[in-house]
């Protein structure tokens, strides 16, 4: 089978054409840098079969990020029968500086001229005929976005690998393109493959080629000693890139026709407003707020203070129920407010879907004659089920409207907003991409930290990651904001959860800052990224971003969720001495036991010995949530039923089970935040833990890095559950904060004086 | 206990030992499972733990 090798530019779009070619879905986002590996698949033509590898976006082939050797190694070692080198046409100057290195390797290259239709757009020309007659390539123009020219991309591509192809460069006129040739041809003597490009990189100076030919590197030398450019000295390597632009600029760029009229693009325009040096961040913020309250408000645009009548004032309501089923939808968008798109979403789900489908399956089980086995399969598996699967829709819009946001290129900027604030806590604006996608998943998040090049920055970041709430923790959110407002008639829902989030960010901020200044001290490294133009998201890419995590969220439900439930039924109904209980027992069972060793370890987080004899099942959920973070909220659900004195409503079905646990144990609302912060800032599920593992550099920084989430778990849970309990303990907590602050401060001069 | 009672028994022990083989088998071959919207497809570079990673360290 035939291999071709995707490779170009950081954004330039290799991603979205790799899905395309192989109808894959790998993570695609409008920012640099998303491709941290490697990705393989296969294009089918016909019975012919092509293997299609997605490199890392790179703009050399010199070994200076992982990305770059990534590409590299692929393009000198596999040997790949064609390399497509994706060019971005609105960057075409830059895009074709790595064309210029490409081509000082034997292997067959066609270059895919991509966005063309952006280029278009702006009233600019390129002539791709043209180009190829000036690069000397075949050059083919697409828009991967609206797939347009792949057939002729891989027609051409397939013709192109069955010829193989003699290295150039565009470096002959340069004034080292005698040491060239003479490098060239002593490597070629010795059979080294690729013998041009090995020759320009040793002539770079390039660290992997001079381990590797130091019998020739004298020649180099000899060179450098007789030889120094009127700008650049004896740098080569400057020399050279040099020499790369100058040719770009006089050569190729003949077929590009810029629009005489063209002034700021669209996206300068934009961004003079959103990367405002004053208005950036709090245009960040309201844009985070209104997200969140599209998707978790009761009462849109604030409409509850609108003085809008209730359905029941309205006479549409009959014992409390909707009198019809026209009403009951009625009531899924409105009841005295109008509610947020993301509340009218859900409650349609669960009032219509959820509700009627798991009524129906309850109404069968009952038929079965044994009475532990309906409670087993009601009350434990479908109501925990039922529990994690009713927030479903809330954690798609959510994931619909940061999925927008990245897509169109904000997310990009956002990173360099933050540069210039992260720079003074220790980390540079790069540390930010991994961290917004941990808001979708810790696991591509810490993944994604490969492409910070500094050893202490990227632990510090893979630490404070889980900070940045996961889709799988919204449930737990969700559920506990929603039940503060119901219980407690305390705040709006969408505001808890935001001020959650937000919370999140801080603790992470603040985690950086004291690892930064204590035991990961050293220079923050400069953050230099290319912004990706703004550009209107494609509906499909989103549908596919949304439909993949439906999946992934409805396959965990139906698997480790559900076994989860099933273990904590059976444990919540058996005792030690190994006898069934019924539900009124459970505070005998074997998770009760477990629960009641563990509880007293929560009291000072809220939710420890001062609840009352059902409180273990708080310091369950946290444990439980360690498997997966969805199993906190199935927990409440499995146990619900069993609590005594919980009554579940029949709406509202993940809420209700925690309103039904707050009645049972008499939490108190500054508890119940300390126990969202907890399992928000705890240890992350297995899965994260585990890449966690595999991306931290030693095993001793993975031990340390579990001793901080428990450490920055705790104390955070523990400062805002003592300063909602009293809020006079906020003094204390800020005279602990001076006198850390003030000895850190203190110990660095120290050591400063004491280095100099 | 009856023969229904048995099979609900069963299927439960079945269920989630199967669960936890699978994480048990798919964590033998690297893979993570990863939240990142691939389907953890075996060519997802997030989800399969690439064996040159260390090298490219």
């Amino acid at each position: 089978m035939k291999k071709f090798a995707l490779a170009g530019n950081p954004n330039c779009g290799k991603t979205t054409l790799f899905n395309i070619l192989t109808g894959s879905n790998a993570y695609v986002g409008n920012w640099p840098g998303v491709t941290a590996e490697k990705g393989e698949g296969v294009y089918k033509k016909g019975s012919e079969e092509v293997d299609i590898v997605d490199l890392p976006g790179i703009y050399s082939l010199s070994p200076y990020t992982s990305e770059e050797v990534v590409s590299r190694n692929f393009i000198l070692d596999e040997k790949p029968d064609c390399v497509i080198n994706i060019v971005d046409a609105t960057n075409l100057e830059r895009n074709l500086y790595l064309t210029t290195q490409l081509m000082e390797i034997d292997v067959p290259i066609i270059i895919a001229l991509n966005m063309m239709d952006a280029v278009e757009k702006n009233g600019d020309k390129i002539d791709p005929k043209l180009l190829e007659e000036l690069v000397g390539l075949p050059v083919v123009p697409i828009s991967a976005m609206k797939g347009t020219g792949i057939k002729e991309l891989m027609d051409r591509a397939i013709e192109v690998s069955k010829t193989p192809r003699k290295a150039c460069t565009v470096l002959h006129n340069s004034p080292i393109a005698h040491l060239v040739g003479d490098v060239a041809i002593a490597l070629e003597a010795k059979g080294v493959a690729a013998p041009l490009f090995h020759a320009v990189k040793l002539a770079e100076m390039d660290e992997i080629e001079v381990n590797m030919h130091r019998d020739i590197i004298h020649m180099v030398d000899a060179f450098k000693a007789t030889f120094a450019d009127d700008t650049f000295g004896t740098d080569i390597e400057a020399i050279i890139a040099d020499a790369r632009y100058k040719y770009i600029t006089s050569e190729y760029v003949k077929a590009y026709t810029r629009n005489p009229r063209s002034d700021d693009s669209k996206s300068d325009k934009i961004d003079r407003v959103l990367t405002n040096k004053w208005a950036g961040i709090p245009i960040f913020l309201l844009i985070l707020f209104a997200i969140f309250h599209c998707t978790f408000s009761e009462s849109f645009l604030f409409s509850a203070s609108w003085g809008l009548p209730s359905l029941e004032e309205l006479g549409l309501l009959v014992d409390g129920e909707p009198a019809n089923f026209g009403v009951a939808l009625l009531a899924c968008l409105y009841d005295g407010a109008i509610y947020s798109p993301g509340v009218i979403i859900n409650n349609l789900w669960n009032d219509v879907i959820v509700g009627n489908l798991f009524g129906l399956v309850n109404g069968w089980v009952e038929q079965i004659p044994a009475e532990w086995a309906v409670g087993l399969i009601n009350d434990g598996i479908l109501e925990g089920l039922a529990a994690v699967l009713s927030f479903l829709p809330q954690i798609l819009v959510l994931f619909l409207f940061f999925s927008i946001l990245e897509d169109s290129g904000y997310m990009a900027r956002v990173a360099f907003i933050l540069d210039r604030i992260f720079r003074k806590f220790g980390l540079s604006g790069r540390a930010f991409m991994p961290m917004i996608m941990g808001f979708g998943c810790s696991v591509p998040a810490m993944i994604n930290t490969r492409t910070l090049a500094d050893e202490k920055e990227k632990t510090a970041t893979v630490r404070v990651i889980p900070f940045f709430s996961c889709g799988a923790k919204l449930p737990i959110l969700t559920a506990i904001a929603g039940a503060i407002v119901m219980r407690f008639g305390w705040g709006n829902a969408d505001l808890i959860t935001y001020s959650m989030y937000v919370l999140g960010i801080v603790t992470a901020i603040v985690s950086v800052i004291l690892m930064r200044s204590t035991t990961m001290k050293g220079e923050v490294p400069p953050f230099i990224m290319e912004l990706p133009a703004y550009h209107a998201p494609l509906f499909s890419s989103l549908m596919i971003h949304l439909w993949d995590k439906t999946k992934h969220f409805i396959k965990k439900a139906f698997t480790v969720i559900l076994a989860s439930t099933i273990v904590i039924w059976f444990i919540s109904h058996f005792s030690f001495d190994w006898r069934m209980l019924s539900d009124e027992q459970i505070n005998e069972s074997i998770l009760a036991g477990v629960g009641k060793l563990l509880q007293p370890v929560f009291t000072p987080l809220g939710f420890g010995a001062q609840l009352t004899e059902w409180g273990w099942v708080f310091a369950v959920a946290a444990i439980t949530g360690l498997i997966a973070k969805e199993n906190v909220v199935a927990t409440f659900g499995t146990l619900a039923a069993c609590v005594a004195g919980a009554v579940v409503a029949e709406d509202e079905e993940g809420i209700s089970y925690v309103v039904a646990m707050v009645n049972a144990t008499g939490i108190t609302v500054p508890a119940l935040l300390a126990f969202i912060v907890f399992n928000m800032t705890t240890i992350p599920c297995f899965a994260a833990v585990a890449t966690a593992r595999g991306e931290l550099p030693t095993s001793k920084s993975f031990k340390w890095t579990i001793v901080f989430w428990l450490a920055a778990s705790y104390i955070a849970s523990a400062v805002v559950y003592t300063i909602g309990s009293a809020w006079w303990t906020l003094f204390i907590w800020l005279a602990v904060a001076i006198i850390v602050g003030v000895t850190i401060h203190f110990v660095n001069r120290r050591s400063k004086y004491a280095v100099v | 206990m009856q023969w229904y009672e048995i099979l609900i028994v069963v299927a439960c022990v079945l269920f989630v030992g199967g669960v936890i083989a699978k994480k048990l088998w798919d964590k033998a071959h690297g893979k993570t499972g990863c939240d990142c919207g691939c389907g953890n497809g075996k060519n997802c570079p997030h989800c399969v733990k690439n064996p040159d990673r260390k090298t490219q360290r």
